[in-house]
C-alpha cells in the first residue's frame, strides 16, 4: 500500500486505489467466504452437546446463547462471542470442570474450525483501521492551547463534555467514537474564543498599585482590601507594625491571574532578623488548609527595601488552578527578634512579561503568525494560507494594532480543521509527527520533532528513537502518565466513593488528593522513567509524603514532598494493588467490597474482564440470624452461594478476599469494625444506640484452579509468578490501542503477542515498548488509505 | 419582519411579557377566538429519569405495605402507599403505568438501560452510537418556535458512556447530546444575553464558521473516501450549527433582560434537594415562558461508578444510590432505606407538579399541556422489566390520568406509549423503534 505512496510520479489517489485492489485481490485469492456448512455438520452437534445447557435456550449465562449465534465468523455480528469462545475454549476455562468435557477429536474439530475462520476474518481490512481522521480530545485541546499560549486553559474548556469512553478499551482517544455534532463544534469554537478573550484582557490590564498606609492600619483592617484572614503576634510600635517572633501578617490582595506581580516592603530588625515571604490561598474563607508557596526569605537588621517578583510558572499548576481564591500575601517572622514593617507596597496586573511571551521581540506578521500557523496545522503553511491569515491580519492591526490583531487571527486558525483534526496529511512523516506527540504529549509535536518531519527524517529509525527518549524526558510527557492511568485504571472512582465518617474518624479527605499522586508516582515510574513494569503489581517500594506514609504506617518520612520509599522487609504495601486510590475505589465506603476489587483486579490488570451480572440479581437471602452482625463479605458469600452467580463469582470473589487487611479507606487492619444499631434506645435522650464490634478478618482464601492464597502479599506473588503474561498483555493492548488511538481488536492479536514478547525480554520496560509499539507497521503505516 | 406569522407574533408577545407571563396571554388573543387561542397553546413534554429502579417487596415481606413503589388498588381505584405518598395530591393528574419496557434493553445489562430508555434501542457492544430519542423526534417539530429546540439536563452533565450514560437524549445520528448540569450554563442558554459583547460573539461565530466551512470543503476534495466520511461529519455540524445560531439571533432580538427570574446558580449536586428542586424549576420556567417545549432530566446516572451515587448519603441514609438497589432483602431494613429515596424522590417530582399546576393558563393549568414521564428504566435491582412509570399533566391532550394501568409485558412495550405521547403533542407518528402498533388501551382518549 504504502510503496504506492512513495512514487512521486503516480499522483497518490491513483496508488491509493492500485493498493486498493491489490488488496482487495488478495483478500479474494484466499476466498475469505465463511464456512457455514462446516458449522451446521460439525461444530453446531459439539455446541449443543457441551454448551447449549448453560447458553441456550433454558439458560444463557454470560448472556451467550450459542444456539442463536451467527456462524459466520468472518464477517458476522457475533465476532465478539466467538472471540471470546476461543479464548475460554483454548485456555480450557470453559466448559467447567465439573461438566462433561469434549473428547479429543470434538476438540480438535472445534478449535481448528475456529482457527480457521478468523484467519479468514482476519484477511479482510481490519474495520477499524478505515480512516485515521479524529477530531482532538477535550484534554488534547487543553494542551494544544497551553502549548502555545503562556495561561492555563482550564477555565476555557470545562464546559466541553467529556469523551465517550470505548466500551473494549475504556480509552477515550479511540477514532470510532469520537463523534462531531454541532453541539460539539460550538463548544469546541467558544473554549477556543473563551480562551483568547482571556488573553485579549491580560493583554489590555493596567497595572493596579496598593500603598499600604502603616499609619492608618486599625481603618485599613476594615477595608475589604487588606482585610486580615488571620494575624497573631502583630502589635502596632509608633510608626511601625511590629511583628513578635513567629508571628505572621496576612494581607488580602486581589485576585491574581497568571500575570505576575511584584511586592515591595521596608522591614528592619534590632538585631539579625529573617523573615519569610509567601504567598497563597484557602479553598474556602473557613476553610483551614493553606496552601502556600515560599517567594522569598531575607535576613535583616537595618532598614531594608525588599522587592519580590513573582512569575508564575507551570510548575505551580495547583496554585495557578485556583484563580478565583482569596489570596494573600504572607510575611513571618521566623527568628527570635521582633520584626518591624515600616511600609508595603503591592503591583497586581502586571502584563509587560505576558505581553513579551506573546510577541517575543518577533515580527508579528512575517516571523509569528506563519510560526504559529506552522505548529497549529503541523506543517508549513502554503503561500496562500499564509497570504490568506497576513490579510485578516493587516485589516485588524490598523485599527487596534499588533497584538490583537495577532490574537484575532489566532482565533481563525484555531478554529480551523486543520487544528482540530489529527490525521490530515498526506506526508508519512508529517503523520508521524502528530501520532508521536498526541501519543506521548497529548498535543502538537514542538518545532524539532516539526524540522525532523519536514525534513523526512522521522522514518530514520535512529532519529526516531531520539525524538522519543526525547519526548518521553520532557515533563509534558507527564500528561500521557496522567491521561493514560486515568483511562486504563480509573483512579478517579475514588473520589465517588465517601469514607464514611462514623466509621473512620480521623480520614482527611485531602488524602485521596495524595493517593492519586501517589498513582500517578507510580505510573510515572514504570511509564517514562523504565522501572518494570512487574512492580506494578509487586514492589519493595512506595511514592508517599508525610501525610500518606502515616496512613500506610510508615515511619521516618517527612515532608510534603513525595519520595520513593524502600518497604521494610514484609510489609504490605508496594504496587498498585495496595494504593488507596484503589482500595477506597472499590470499597462501598463503609467496609471493603471483595467482588468490587475482584473485578477490578481481573478486568483491569489481567485484561479478563468477567461478564456483566445476570439481570434480576436475587436479593441476599432470608433473615439468616446475626445477618446484621455479618460483614459484607460474609453476606456476599451468602449470594455467592446462590446458583446463578457462582460459576463467576468464584472467579472473581477469591482475589478480592485477599485484600481483606485493607479496609475502605485504605488503611491496615487486623480487625473489621462492625457498627449496628442497638435495639434499646438510650433511656434519657432516647437516642439510637450504636454498638461496635470487632470480627475477625479472614484473608486466606482459594483461587478457582485451586491455588490457596493467604493475604495480600501471597496474592501479589502469585500474580507475579502465574499471572504476569496475561498482564503485560493486556498493558500491551491498552497502550497500543491508547498509540493507535483505536480500539483494537482480534485483527491486531499477532502484533500484540509479538510486542509481548519483547517486552518480555526487555525486563517489562514501557519505554522500550513505546519503541517497539511506534516502529510497528501498524503505527509507521497507519493504513492511511 | 413585515409578514410575521401569527407564530412570531405570539412569540414576541410572550417574550416581551417575560416569566410572569400566564393568564394574560388568553386576553391577548380574544380578538383571535377563545377556542382557537385555546388551541395554539404550546404543548410540551418531559421525561424525568432516576436509576437502579425502584423498591419492590414481594407481597410477603413485611414491608410490602408501606415500602412498595407501585401503588394500592388498581384502575380509578388506587393510592400511593407510603414511598409515593406525596404524588396523592396529584392522583387525579397523573397515571401509574406497569408492565412496560424496552423489549431490546431485556437482555442486557441492566445499568446500560438509561442509554436505551428514551431509544427503546440496546446498543451492541463496541459501539458508540445510539438511535434518537424520542425527545428529540419531538423537538424536531416544536423546536423551531422556540429559543431552545430542548432542555437536555443531568446531574452529572456531559455524555458519560453508552454503559453509563449522562444523558437520556440522542441527535438524529444517534450521537449523545451533552446534557448540562452547571445550573449558571444552563440559565444562560434558556435566557440569551442580548449585551453587546454576546451579539459580538454571535456575529464572530458565524463569520468563523464561514471561513472555517470553506477551509473544511477544500480540504474535502484532496481525501480518501473514508476519510471524507469522518469530514462530511464536520461539514454537517457546521451547517447545523450556522441554523442553530441563525435561530438563536432570531430569538436574541425577541430576549427582555429585566425580566430574567433571581435564580440561586451556584449549587451543585452536593445540596442535593436544592440542586434538583432547581433543574426542575428551570424545565417549569422554560416550560412557562416558551423558551422551550421539550426537556429531559436524568436525575443521577445508573451504576456503583456513578459521580452522583452519593445523593443518598447526602440526605441522611446510609448507603449510596447503588448499593441501596442490592441492599434490600427480607426482613432486613433495606427496603425503608431504599424506600426513602424513592419517597425523596416523588417529594421533589410532586413539588415539580404541583408548581405546574398551580400555573394557570388558559382553560386550565400549565400542567394541563404538558406530557411528563418520570420513571426508571429497571423494575427491582439489575432487572430491566416493568419500569417504574408515572406520566403526569396533559389532561387537555388527551390523557385520562387518575388511573393505576397493568399492561400485559410480553405484548407491549414503551416504544408505543412513545408514539401516543408524540401524537398527543400533535406529531403525526405511526412508529417509534421497537413499537409494535398494539394499542396501550385507556391512557389516552
Amino acid at each position: 500500500m504504502n510503496t504506492g505512496l512513495s512514487k512521486p510520479c503516480l499522483p497518490w489517489h491513483l496508488a491509493l486505489w492500485i493498493g486498493f485492489l491489490i488488496n482487495f485481490s488478495q483478500a479474494w485469492g484466499l476466498s475469505p467466504t465463511p464456512d457455514l456448512d462446516g458449522f451446521e455438520k460439525n461444530i453446531r452437534p459439539i455446541l449443543s452437546k457441551y454448551c447449549f445447557a448453560c447458553h441456550g435456550p433454558e439458560k444463557s449465562k454470560a448472556k451467550i446463547r450459542f444456539d442463536q449465534v451467527d456462524p459466520n465468523i468472518v464477517s458476522g455480528n457475533h465476532q465478539d462471542i466467538w472471540d471470546e469462545t476461543r479464548e475460554v475454549f483454548n485456555n480450557g476455562e470453559m466448559p467447567p470442570e465439573d461438566e462433561a468435557q469434549p473428547n479429543s477429536h470434538e476438540r480438535e474439530l472445534l478449535s481448528v474450525w475456529m482457527d480457521t475462520e478468523f484467519k479468514k476474518a482476519k484477511l479482510l481490512r481490519n474495520p477499524l483501521v478505515k480512516s485515521q481522521l479524529r477530531r482532538m480530545t477535550k484534554y488534547e485541546l487543553k494542551y494544544a492551547l497551553e502549548d502555545s499560549f503562556p495561561l492555563n486553559a482550564d477555565f476555557a474548556i470545562e464546559p466541553l463534555p467529556d469523551e465517550i469512553s470505548s466500551s473494549t478499551t475504556g480509552l477515550k482517544n479511540s477514532a470510532q467514537h469520537l463523534h462531531f455534532s454541532s453541539t460539539q463544534l460550538d463548544l469546541m469554537m467558544e473554549a477556543i474564543l473563551t480562551y483568547l478573550q482571556k488573553i485579549r484582557s491580560i493583554v489590555q490590564l493596567k497595572p493596579i498599585h496598593i500603598h499600604f498606609d502603616i499609619d492608618d492600619y486599625e481603618s485599613l483592617r476594615k477595608e475589604k482590601l487588606f482585610k486580615k484572614f488571620y494575624f497573631k503576634g502583630i502589635k502596632k510600635v509608633e510608626q511601625n507594625l511590629e511583628i513578635q517572633p513567629g508571628g505572621h501578617l496576612d494581607l488580602k490582595i486581589p485576585k491574581v491571574s497568571k500575570v505576575n506581580f511584584q511586592i515591595l516592603y521596608e522591614a528592619s530588625s534590632i538585631s539579625k532578623a529573617s523573615i519569610t515571604t509567601s504567598f497563597g490561598y484557602r479553598y474556602a474563607k473557613n476553610f483551614k488548609k493553606e496552601q502556600l508557596q515560599t517567594l522569598g526569605h531575607h535576613f535583616l537588621d537595618t532598614p531594608q527595601q525588599i522587592q519580590i517578583d513573582y512569575f508564575p510558572n507551570e510548575d505551580e499548576f495547583k496554585l495557578d488552578l485556583q484563580l478565583d481564591r482569596p489570596y494573600f500575601i504572607r510575611l513571618s517572622n521566623h527568628s527570635n527578634v521582633p520584626v518591624q514593617v515600616h511600609s508595603f507596597e503591592f503591583v497586581g496586573n502586571i502584563s509587560k512579561h505576558f505581553k513579551q511571551s506573546l510577541l517575543n521581540q518577533k515580527n508579528p506578521r512575517n516571523d509569528l503568525l506563519p510560526r504559529f500557523l506552522r505548529s497549529s496545522f503541523r506543517r508549513t503553511p502554503s503561500l496562500a494560507e499564509l497570504k490568506h491569515y497576513q490579510s485578516i491580519f493587516d485589516v485588524i492591526k490598523a485599527s487596534q494594532g499588533d497584538i490583537l490583531a495577532l490574537l484575532h487571527t489566532y482565533e481563525e486558525i484555531l478554529c480551523s480543521p486543520k487544528f482540530l483534526y489529527f490525521g490530515l496529511h498526506q506526508d508519512k512523516n508529517t503523520l508521524l509527527a502528530e501520532k508521536l506527540s498526541s501519543f506521548l504529549w497529548c498535543s502538537l509535536p514542538d518545532q524539532a520533532l516539526m524540522d525532523d518531519a519536514e525534513n523526512k527524517q522521522l522514518t530514520n529509525p535512529k532519529i526516531m528513537t531520539q525524538h522519543i527518549n526525547r519526548m518521553l524526558k520532557n515533563p509534558k510527557s507527564k500528561r500521557f502518565v496522567k491521561h493514560f492511568s486515568q483511562q486504563w485504571l480509573h483512579p478517579s472512582k475514588m473520589f465517588n466513593i465517601a469514607v464514611d465518617q462514623q466509621y473512620y474518624r480521623n480520614f482527611d479527605h485531602q488524602l485521596k488528593d495524595l493517593m492519586l499522586q501517589e498513582t500517578f508516582e507510580a505510573m510515572n515510574d514504570v511509564l517514562r522513567k523504565g522501572a518494570s513494569a512487574l512492580e506494578l503489581l509487586e514492589a519493595r517500594h512506595v511514592f508517599v509524603n508525610q501525610d500518606l506514609a502515616q496512613h500506610y504506617q510508615l515511619k521516618g518520612v517527612k515532608g510534603d514532598t513525595f519520595q520513593k520509599v524502600i518497604l521494610p522487609e514484609a510489609h504490605p504495601r508496594g504496587g498498585l494493588l495496595t494504593q488507596g486510590t484503589f482500595l477506597i475505589g472499590n470499597s462501598d465506603g463503609i467496609n471493603s467490597h471483595a467482588i468490587l476489587r475482584g473485578v477490578w483486579l481481573t478486568e483491569t490488570l489481567l485484561n479478563d474482564p468477567p461478564p456483566s451480572p445476570p439481570n434480576n440479581v436475587p436479593p441476599l437471602d432470608e433473615s439468616i440470624p446475626g445477618f446484621d452482625q455479618m460483614t459484607l463479605n460474609q453476606k456476599l458469600e451468602v449470594h455467592r452461594n446462590h446458583d446463578a452467580c457462582k460459576s463467576c463469582h468464584q472467579k472473581i470473589d477469591p482475589y478480592g478476599l485477599a485484600f481483606e487487611n485493607f479496609d475502605a479507606s485504605g488503611a491496615w487492619r487486623e480487625k473489621i469494625l462492625v457498627i449496628s444499631k442497638n435495639e434499646k434506645k438510650s433511656k434519657e435522650k432516647n437516642r439510637p444506640v450504636y454498638q461496635r464490634t470487632f470480627l475477625p478478618v479472614e484473608a486466606d482464601t482459594i483461587l478457582s484452579n485451586h491455588h490457596p492464597l493467604h493475604g495480600i502479599l501471597d496474592l501479589k506473588r502469585y500474580l507475579v509468578k502465574y499471572r504476569k503474561h496475561d498482564f503485560s498483555e493486556g498493558l500491551v493492548e491498552k497502550l497500543l490501542a491508547y498509540a493507535l488511538s483505536r480500539d483494537v481488536s482480534f485483527h491486531d492479536e499477532d502484533l500484540v503477542r509479538q510486542l509481548n514478547r519483547q517486552f518480555i525480554q526487555h525486563q517489562y520496560s514501557v519505554p522500550d515498548l513505546i519503541h517497539d509499539i511506534v516502529k510497528s507497521d501498524e503505527f509507521q503505516s497507519g493504513e492511511k488509505r | 419582519m413585515k409578514n410575521k406569522s401569527w407564530h412570531l407574533d405570539r412569540k414576541t408577545f410572550l417574550r416581551g411579557s417575560g416569566i410572569a407571563l400566564s393568564l394574560p396571554y388568553l386576553n391577548a388573543m380574544t380578538i383571535q377566538g377563545e377556542a382557537q387561542s385555546l388551541k395554539q397553546l404550546p404543548k410540551r413534554v418531559a421525561f424525568s429519569f432516576f436509576p437502579n429502579g425502584v423498591s419492590l417487596p414481594p407481597e410477603n415481606d413485611p414491608q410490602y405495605e408501606e415500602w412498595h413503589w407501585f401503588p394500592k388498588g388498581q384502575g380509578r381505584d388506587f393510592s400511593f402507599r407510603t414511598i409515593q405518598n406525596s404524588l396523592n395530591p396529584f392522583r387525579n393528574d397523573l397515571s401509574v403505568l406497569s408492565g412496560l419496557s424496552n423489549p431490546e434493553n431485556r437482555n442486557i445489562p441492566s445499568h446500560m438501560g438509561s442509554s436505551g430508555f428514551l431509544s427503546c434501542r440496546a446498543i451492541s457492544k463496541n459501539s458508540s452510537i445510539n438511535a434518537q430519542s424520542i425527545d428529540q423526534v419531538i423537538s424536531q417539530s416544536h423546536g423551531r418556535n422556540t429559543p431552545l429546540k430542548s432542555l437536555v439536563l443531568s446531574s452529572v452533565g456531559g455524555v458519560g458512556s453508552l454503559h453509563r450514560s449522562y444523558t437520556l437524549s440522542y441527535d438524529s445520528k444517534g450521537r449523545a447530546i451533552p446534557a448540562m448540569s452547571n445550573l449558571r450554563q444552563i440559565y444562560e442558554k434558556m435566557y440569551l444575553s442580548n449585551s453587546p459583547a454576546s451579539l459580538a460573539k454571535l456575529k464572530r461565530k458565524v463569520h468563523l464558521l464561514n471561513a472555517v466551512y470553506h477551509d473544511a470543503k477544500r480540504l474535502h476534495l484532496n481525501l480518501g473516501i473514508e476519510d471524507q466520511k469522518i469530514l462530511d461529519e464536520y461539514l454537517t455540524s457546521i451547517s447545523d450549527l450556522e441554523k442553530k445560531l441563525e435561530h438563536e439571533k432570531f430569538w436574541i432580538k425577541q430576549t427582555n433582560t429585566n425580566k430574567r427570574p433571581q435564580l440561586k446558580l451556584e449549587i451543585n449536586f452536593n445540596d442535593v434537594e436544592n440542586y434538583i428542586q432547581t433543574m426542575y424549576e428551570m424545565i417549569y420556567l422554560s416550560f412557562k415562558a416558551d423558551i422551550t417545549r421539550v426537556a429531559t432530566y436524568q436525575i443521577a446516572s445508573e451504576g456503583g461508578e456513578s459521580p452522583v451515587g452519593n445523593m443518598s448519603k447526602a440526605i441522611g441514609i446510609k448507603k449510596d444510590l447503588h448499593s441501596l438497589s442490592h441492599g434490600a432483602s427480607k426482613g432486613d431494613r433495606g427496603y425503608i432505606e431504599w424506600g426513602q429515596w424513592d419517597q425523596f424522590i416523588a417529594k421533589q417530582f410532586s413539588i415539580f407538579l404541583n408548581k405546574l399546576r398551580e400555573c394557570k393558563e388558559g382553560d386550565g393549568c400549565l400542567l394541563d399541556r404538558c406530557l411528563i414521564l418520570h420513571g426508571s428504566a429497571t423494575g427491582k435491582s439489575h432487572d430491566p422489566h416493568n419500569y417504574p412509570l408515572i406520566l403526569a399533566g396533559g389532561k387537555k391532550l388527551g390523557h385520562r390520568s387518575g388511573q393505576f394501568i397493568t399492561y400485559p409485558e410480553n405484548e407491549q412495550a414503551l416504544s408505543n406509549l412513545f408514539v401516543k405521547m408524540a401524537n398527543a403533542v400533535d406529531i403525526p407518528l405511526q412508529n417509534f423503534a421497537d413499537s409494535n402498533g398494539r394499542d396501550l388501551k385507556g391512557i389516552f382518549a
